[in-house]
């Protein structure tokens, strides 16, 4: 091993880990997946800057899903395993408390906190430089934008820390909602001031300034933009579909490749490719092909406790496809030993 | 290199002018120190040398200015960038990537450089701002001198002809400080680069300007040219300035005892030595550690601070300052030891019953500042704690009876921070608490922070500060405990300390050694001196 996933493995990774959480309700392959993104989670969350936020952002995951489970159990009423009836006179929680409702909330609330753990993963695994390297020339401006917007709200969240040490010290307390502006006020005025200042310092830093090396073909621009109103038209006054795919191919022709040009741009570090990201890459492609084959070839993903419960139905293909994604979470344990 | 033509601007719906037909120029391989009082428009004036004003925060602009015959209207800041870098205050807010190597090389790649011109720009950057050995670290494991270093490194690593900083040494320690400002020293003579710097503590900066423009309220220039004759338009020069000025033959080199000899007339200092003391312990720290996620930032810490005293907290950035300060007034519980308030254990005491008998003024005022009026601001205070007290007396204490219908949001760094401070000071509490007060404040200012500091003292409070501002300190304090990496190094009466050879001290005691901590010293050093 030559050390952690570069961010092109972790970027695929977090990928194929979102559609196996995505793609399914089932329990098993819920916490499967989830065990596989903790553990890489555990194994990665080296200290970084993210890292508390992120830990804050979990914590309030782990909030919302159990508030989502108990919203799940009270307010839905469908199933064959009924535990208790409330009364009916109560209003939206009255009548039976099912089984079935309480597995579909656990359900919800697990996926919930695997994409969390994904995300969390993603973000303090992967560094912001080799992230903005990724992002493709003619989008480095929405990339480094996005990117520096996410920095906003770690920053935020310690504002908002900062923010009630200070009320507190003026003898400050919350007692209802309306009491909330002396908190919310300075903690969202930090963030964004923390914002501006970044954006100012970015500005005077050139940022943005190499979109002067994109130059766009007018003329090509123009035509193109004529031809695909040709298609469009054409198929609009119901032409048979085929008279409008001349006029549609010209588009696509014109509008294509080449219509920017721009001045090459080189990045100071060059992108890397080790052992690890290799294993990692492959391991991730490996589980993503299990998951696309059992997604067209069965219905095992599927799982509804609506209207019975049954036990959720489990098959070895994707069952591995989740396990496979705790190869990162060994590749970081081995780079830190 | 550069000029101002005429230069109006009103910040997006002001109708005050922040600048009003400003004329100003500057010449190629200058160092020109700007100063002026709180919110007299320096900032909004270096923002218009490298185009940020207007375009980016945009507002109503008329005037010309030129930079190397480039005019910034018709051309945005990220070209300009070439031409002018830019530093602001604070480090911490104008880092972009995570690595010291990778934020000093996002200029030049937004410059569409070739790699190895890249890597030839990181490298003498690195060099000439010493952060080599840094490279690879992560920024936020930098202490504030280290990442204002490598934000100026990466100015310079766009090779600007003109670098323009707005306070930038505002939040180092005394040592990060002088880190920086001996860089920037250093670049007009090396590389021929003009520097416009603005500051407020010109005691470390005038030595090595070659220019002082001095603006007054308004953004009026009072005075421009080398740095001795404009200080003489300062209410308040710097000490050396001050004696520069008045002494015959000081050229700043000369030693004690030959300024002591060629001194022919008095130099005012308003300092003079606390009267006598209570000696009541209102605080005890017995044995106290704190860490935050395993990493100590206080070990074995015993000090008492006394009723009637003004007692300075100095040290590095992350020495442990601002820890000790939230174990006193009771936001951080001390994971050893025992930290008594007014006799009272702090560990069994909520924050908001702490805060009837601790004052405390964050280090960021923005922290604090939430509503519409500054006059608000105050009456927020005395309502959470349902207390009384004359909210336009502390209103004229510190000046702010002008703003007082003002929102603080709409106010200068220095000003809210002036607001921050009245809001904190107007109830009346036995314990004081302020983390670096006279950050962003001009010199009028912290003098009279410091003659209120004293009132305070002497009517029997507890007055606790921490601070960079030596010469603030060396005016204000009784007694002084420095830390160094979460123990106390020494403590001590204040005149001990600053001469004790620990690195932090006077202008005037750097200068002539010894005890000699004012101008008054230097005096009556002289008058008691024998003359051969």
């Amino acid at each position: 091993m030559t050390g952690p996933p570069n961010a092109v493995s972790w970027s695929v990774w977090a990928a194929v880990g979102t559609l196996a959480v995505v793609t399914t309700r089932n329990p098993l392959y819920l916490t499967l997946a989830g065990a596989a993104a903790g553990s890489a989670y555990l194994s990665h969350d080296h200290g970084t800057a993210a890292r508390g936020a992120w830990r804050l952002i979990l914590r309030l995951g782990v909030f919302v899903a159990a508030v989502g489970v108990g919203f799940n159990l009270l307010t839905v009423h469908t199933g064959d395993r009924v535990l208790i009836n409330l009364p009916d006179a109560i209003p939206i929680v009255g009548g039976a408390i099912t089984l079935n409702a309480l597995v579909y909330g656990a359900a919800s609330a697990v996926a919930l906190l695997d994409l969390l753990l994904i995300a969390a993963t993603f973000s303090v695994a992967v560094d912001r430089p080799s992230l903005l390297r990724l992002v493709p020339d003619q989008f480095v401006a929405p990339g480094v934008a996005a990117v520096v917007a996410l920095s906003v709200f770690p920053q935020t969240l310690r504002a908002a820390a900062e923010v009630r040490e200070a009320q507190a010290t003026r003898g400050f307390q919350v007692r209802s909602a309306r009491d909330l502006a002396p908190l919310l006020v300075p903690t969202l005025r930090l963030g964004l001031e923390h914002a501006f200042d970044l954006a100012e310092a970015m500005e005077s830093r050139a940022f943005g300034s190499g979109i002067a090396g994109y130059r766009a073909d007018r003329r090509r621009l123009a035509l193109g933009l004529a031809a695909a109103a040709a298609a469009v038209l054409l198929v609009g006054i119901d032409r048979p579909l085929i008279a409008a795919l001349p006029a549609a191919a010209a588009a696509a022709a014109l509008l294509g490749p080449g219509l920017v040009r721009h001045a090459p741009r080189e990045r100071y570090r060059q992108f890397t490719w080790g052992h690890s990201d290799a294993v990692c890459l492959a391991t991730t492609l490996t589980a993503a092909t299990l998951l696309l084959v059992t997604l067209v070839t069965s219905d095992v993903l599927a799982f509804a406790p609506y209207p019975s419960l049954t036990w959720p139905p489990f098959a070895l293909a994707p069952g591995l496809a989740d396990l496979l994604l705790v190869v990162p979470a060994v590749i970081g344990a081995v780079s830190t030993r | 290199m550069i000029d101002l033509e005429r230069v109006t601007y009103r910040y997006p719906g002001s109708r005050r002018p922040a600048l009003d037909l400003f004329d100003w120029h500057v010449d190629a391989g200058e160092f020109v120190v700007v100063t002026g009082p709180s919110g007299c428009g320096k900032s909004t004036l270096i923002r218009c040398l490298n185009g940020l004003i207007p375009h980016f925060h945009g507002g109503w602009f008329g005037g010309r200015v030129i930079v190397m015959g480039t005019d910034t209207r018709q051309t945005r800041t990220g070209e300009l960038s070439r031409l002018v870098g830019f530093v602001a205050q604070d480090p911490e807010t104008q880092t972009v990537m995570e690595r010291v190597e990778d934020e000093i090389a996002f200029g030049p790649e937004n410059h569409r450089l070739s790699r190895a011109e890249m890597r030839r720009r990181v490298e003498d950057a690195l060099e000439s701002v010493g952060v080599t050995s840094l490279r690879d670290r992560e920024l936020v494991t930098l202490s504030g001198g280290e990442r204002q270093r490598v934000v100026i490194a990466a100015a310079m690593a766009m090779q600007p002809p003109v670098l323009v900083l707005d306070e930038p040494t505002s939040q180092l320690d005394p040592w990060g400080a002088e880190e920086a400002l001996s860089v920037l020293s250093r670049l007009p003579s090396r590389d021929g680069t003009t520097i416009v710097l603005v500051e407020h503590r010109l005691d470390r900066v005038l030595d090595k300007a070659m220019r002082l423009t001095v603006l007054g309220a308004g953004a009026t220039i009072v005075a421009d040219g080398d740095p001795d004759a404009a200080s003489r338009a300062l209410s308040y020069p710097p000490p050396l300035l001050e004696l520069r000025a008045t002494v015959r033959g000081f050229d700043g080199e000369t030693s004690g005892r030959s300024i002591l000899e060629s001194t022919d007339h008095r130099v005012g200092s308003d300092w003079s030595p606390p009267a006598g003391s209570t000696p009541q312990v209102a605080i005890q720290l017995e044995g106290v550690g704190f860490s935050y996620r395993g990493v100590a930032a206080l070990e074995r810490v015993d000090l008492d601070f006394r009723g009637g005293h003004v007692t300075a907290l100095m040290g590095r950035n992350g020495s442990g300052k601002t820890t000790l300060l939230k174990l006193i007034n009771g936001l951080l519980r001390p994971r050893s030891g025992r930290v008594r308030v007014l006799g009272e254990d702090v560990g069994q005491r909520a924050v908001r019953e702490m805060a009837r008998s601790v004052a405390y003024a964050p280090q960021n005022p923005s922290a604090m500042l939430f509503t519409d009026t500054v006059r608000d601001e105050l009456r927020f205070t005395l309502r959470s704690l349902k207390l009384d007290g004359d909210l336009d007396e502390m209103l004229e204490q510190f000046g702010l009876l002008a703003q007082a219908a003002i929102s603080p949001l709409d106010l200068s760094t220095g000003e809210r921070q002036r607001v921050a401070l009245a809001a904190v000071l107007l109830a009346p509490r036995p314990v004081v608490l302020l983390d670096e007060p006279t950050r962003g404040m001009d010199e009028g200012r912290k003098r009279e922070l410091g003659v209120l500091l004293r009132h305070l003292a002497a009517a029997g409070r507890t007055i606790i500060v921490a601070t960079h501002d030596t010469e603030f300190v060396a005016r204000t304090a009784d007694r002084v405990a420095l830390l160094e990496r979460g123990r106390v190094l020494v403590e001590g009466p204040m005149r001990d300390v600053l001469s004790g050879g620990y690195g932090v001290t006077t202008q005037i005691q750097r200068a002539f050694g010894g005890s000699l901590l004012f101008p008054n010293d230097v005096l009556a050093a002289r008058a008691a001196a024998p003359r051969d």
